[in-house]
């Protein structure tokens, strides 16, 4: 009853507590298309489906590289996402600057989520619109976050994003046994079975407008067009 | 009679580069040395690999060689990820050239060669002064023995109307640091020389010199 008081800034709470401005910030990730990641004990597989706004326009690319060790997949607001996306490229080659190492993903994260966290509490900026499948493999294994505008970070074995997204969580659910086992062919399998479950009736997937990335041991890497054209015939 | 702080320092050693038509060879000596003749390591390689194609050689003070290549790696790195594809031998070239004259007023005791394969398949070799003037040759030399060398390099490059065929390059490479090796306390060790062919992986190997 009262949300529209309270709402016109992220500096203001609400009666009960809340701040709706970094809550709205949290929707804007149901706007944009499916990506999923899940994380077996070996390998963290990401994927995305990719939107064109025409058959005569590009698709929007959907996953990045952010290291040779992790990348991201972006859900909501893509300007948002690439900017998110360039800070943490930077943060993880200053790591290796400083410390001739790779950066470890979850220190990553949280840098991420600290810098989102100050967007919910000054006056004048809005919160990144934006949320991230963080995926990659360190020191201490496969690791899978997810972050969002509030500041929160997540650490799953398995997360969906985006439009209708829900039912790729039902099928890793209804599959959780199968993800920590499996070999890095069937985690792929098991990422794109995940986004087949949120595609409308007429809707299918076609190579052209899916990415995939795999993380292990020996880095992260997006695959190319014919990798994952050759997963979608074999 | 107090003496001053003194920045730089001459670490020794040599580097050389030559390029045929569809390969280059580039190589360093390993051989770090310190107050004119001390040995600080007998095992410290003066090249590095920025891309498949391209390779940056540097002689001098090794603070300011390792600190050179690690800031032009990681600008290298910056480049693909902002760009999606692998800096090009020009740009690149012309990347540490602008870099090298940034610190005019306090230059990196660096010598640089830099030799790739460029896009088009064609190879070049880029000789540097420390302040960033370079320039495109064929062959190239840097470091303490480079005045030994360069006549060599001169006799058998220098008015050549055909590309020199890899096998008598290498061989040319080989004999210049030997040679270097023998008359030059600064260089020794060992050598590790990188061929890089267009369209191949860069192969390194290393061949064993005096440690006198």
């Amino acid at each position: 009853m009262f949300r529209n008081q309270y709402d016109s800034d992220v500096t203001t709470y609400s009666p009960q507590g809340r701040l709706h401005q970094v809550e709205y910030a949290m929707e804007s990730q149901k706007l944009g298309s499916v990506i999923t990641g899940v994380r077996s004990n070996t390998h963290v597989v990401l994927a995305a489906i990719k939107r064109s706004s025409g058959p005569l326009c590009s698709y929007h690319e959907k996953i990045f590289d952010v290291d040779s060790h992790c990348g991201i997949a972006l859900a909501g607001l893509a300007a948002d996402g690439r900017g998110l996306c360039r800070y943490l490229r930077r943060e993880a080659m200053d790591h290796q600057y400083v410390y001739n190492s790779e950066v470890p993903i979850e220190r990553l994260v949280l840098g991420l989520a600290d810098k989102s966290q100050q967007r919910t509490q000054i006056e004048g900026s809005r919160p990144y619109g934006v949320s991230l499948i963080v995926g990659g493999h360190d020191r201490t294994g496969p690791r899978l976050f997810q972050t969002c505008p509030s500041g929160n970070c997540y650490e799953y074995y398995a997360c969906a994003l985006g439009q209708r997204a829900q039912s790729a969580m039902s099928f890793f659910d209804r599959n959780k046994e199968k993800i920590a086992e499996s070999t890095e062919a069937e985690l792929v399998r098991l990422a794109f079975d995940a986004l087949r479950t949120t595609l409308s009736e007429d809707g299918d997937l076609t190579p052209a407008s899916i990415s995939v990335a795999i993380a292990g041991a020996d880095g992260f890497k997006k695959l190319s067009d014919e990798e994952v054209l050759a997963f979608f015939q074999g | 009679m107090s003496s001053q702080f003194e920045p730089y320092t001459d670490n020794g050693g040599t580097v050389i580069a030559v390029a045929g038509e569809d390969f280059v060879i580039i190589a360093g000596d390993t051989r770090l040395t310190q107050n004119s003749y001390c040995i600080a390591s007998r095992n410290v390689s003066k090249v590095a690999k920025i891309t498949d194609d391209i390779f940056i050689a540097s002689a001098g003070m090794q603070a300011d060689i390792f600190t050179l290549q690690k800031n032009l790696l990681l600008h290298s790195k910056q480049f693909k990820q902002d760009t999606g594809a692998d800096i090009s031998l020009s740009a690149f070239s012309q990347y540490l050239g602008n870099t090298l004259y940034g610190r005019r007023f306090f230059p990196y005791y660096t010598f640089n060669i830099v030799g790739g394969i460029k896009p088009d398949g064609t190879t070049g070799i880029f000789e540097y002064d420390a302040v960033g003037n370079f320039q495109e040759y064929k062959c190239s030399c840097a470091g303490s023995a480079a005045s030994l060398m360069f006549p060599l390099l001169d006799s058998q490059m220098k008015g050549r109307k055909t590309p020199i065929p890899f096998d008598e390059a290498l061989g040319l490479v080989k004999d210049a640091i030997t040679s270097a090796g023998e008359r030059d306390i600064h260089t020794g060790d060992f050598v590790k020389i990188h061929v890089l062919r267009r369209g191949q992986a860069p192969e390194e190997t290393t061949f064993e010199l005096k440690q006198d």
